[in-house]
């Protein structure tokens, strides 16, 4: 499996460590902004340029789930899990 | 998501039904969750091709992101629009290319929905992150 060198928008470092692609904008699971991260784990719009948590609305179970799992990636990211670990770990070719 | 993007027409599309609804027709169904296809290669025209990613690692093809949800509506001068409210994620991705993606209902002939490409499109490595972001399903009708 050859794996593609990415640039980080978040630190700017290219390397082929797993990372999260927001669209156009791509970064290592533990460079995620805020308000992405937020975006990625609430129900909600954008108004006016800022992020709007919808109240009451629930996310789909399903949605959930995904959720879940990408705040795990994170979590373990930010405890010092990268590279070929971290793939290991999410791929769970470990 | 941006690009050329658009309501499906042809064989499994919408656009068709939407009209014959509106205009007094057979009601539309749509049947939920809503499922979002992350795709190779998207189509140029509405009633286009596309090429879904296969499976493998954490992608089922055919299913793909399940439970996309939409704010309410809203009004202007040139007709209604639709945000999805939930960023649309697939977690431990299959190495490829990420062109864009198409919204799908759950029915047993899935009904295609929206489809947009990702421009430009996106080297993805083999346990990736990829999501579209909460509200880039900007769907508009008028």
């Amino acid at each position: 499996m050859e794996l593609v060198p990415l640039i980080c928008d978040g630190c700017g470092a290219a390397d082929d460590h797993p990372k999260l692609h927001y669209g156009a904008d791509t970064y290592h699971h533990d460079c995620i902004p805020y308000r992405v991260l937020q975006d990625l784990t609430t129900v909600g719009t954008f108004v006016d340029g800022r992020y709007v948590e919808t109240p009451g609305v629930a996310m789909s179970e399903e949605a959930a789930e995904t959720v879940a799992r990408l705040v795990d990636i994170v979590d373990v990211c930010k405890g010092g899990l990268k590279g070929d670990d971290l793939r290991a770990y999410i791929t769970g070719e470990a | 998501m941006s690009g050329t993007s658009g309501l499906s027409s042809g064989a499994n599309g919408v656009a068709q039904l939407a009209l014959a609804a509106i205009n007094g027709g057979t009601a539309l169904s749509i049947t939920t969750p809503l499922k979002v296809l992350f795709l190779s290669a998207v189509r140029t025209t509405n009633n286009g091709t596309d090429t879904e990613w296969s499976t493998g690692s954490g992608y089922t093809a055919g299913t793909g992101f399940s439970g996309l949800t939409f704010a309410a509506a809203t009004t202007g001068t040139t007709g209604a629009s639709q945000l999805s409210n939930v960023a649309a994620q697939i977690t431990n991705a299959p190495a490829g290319t990420w062109a864009g993606c198409i919204v799908k209902d759950s029915a047993g002939t899935p009904k295609e929905l929206w489809y947009a490409p990702v421009s430009p499109s996106k080297t993805v490595n083999s346990g990736d992150t990829v999501s579209v972001p909460s509200g880039q399903f900007s769907t508009n009708l008028g």
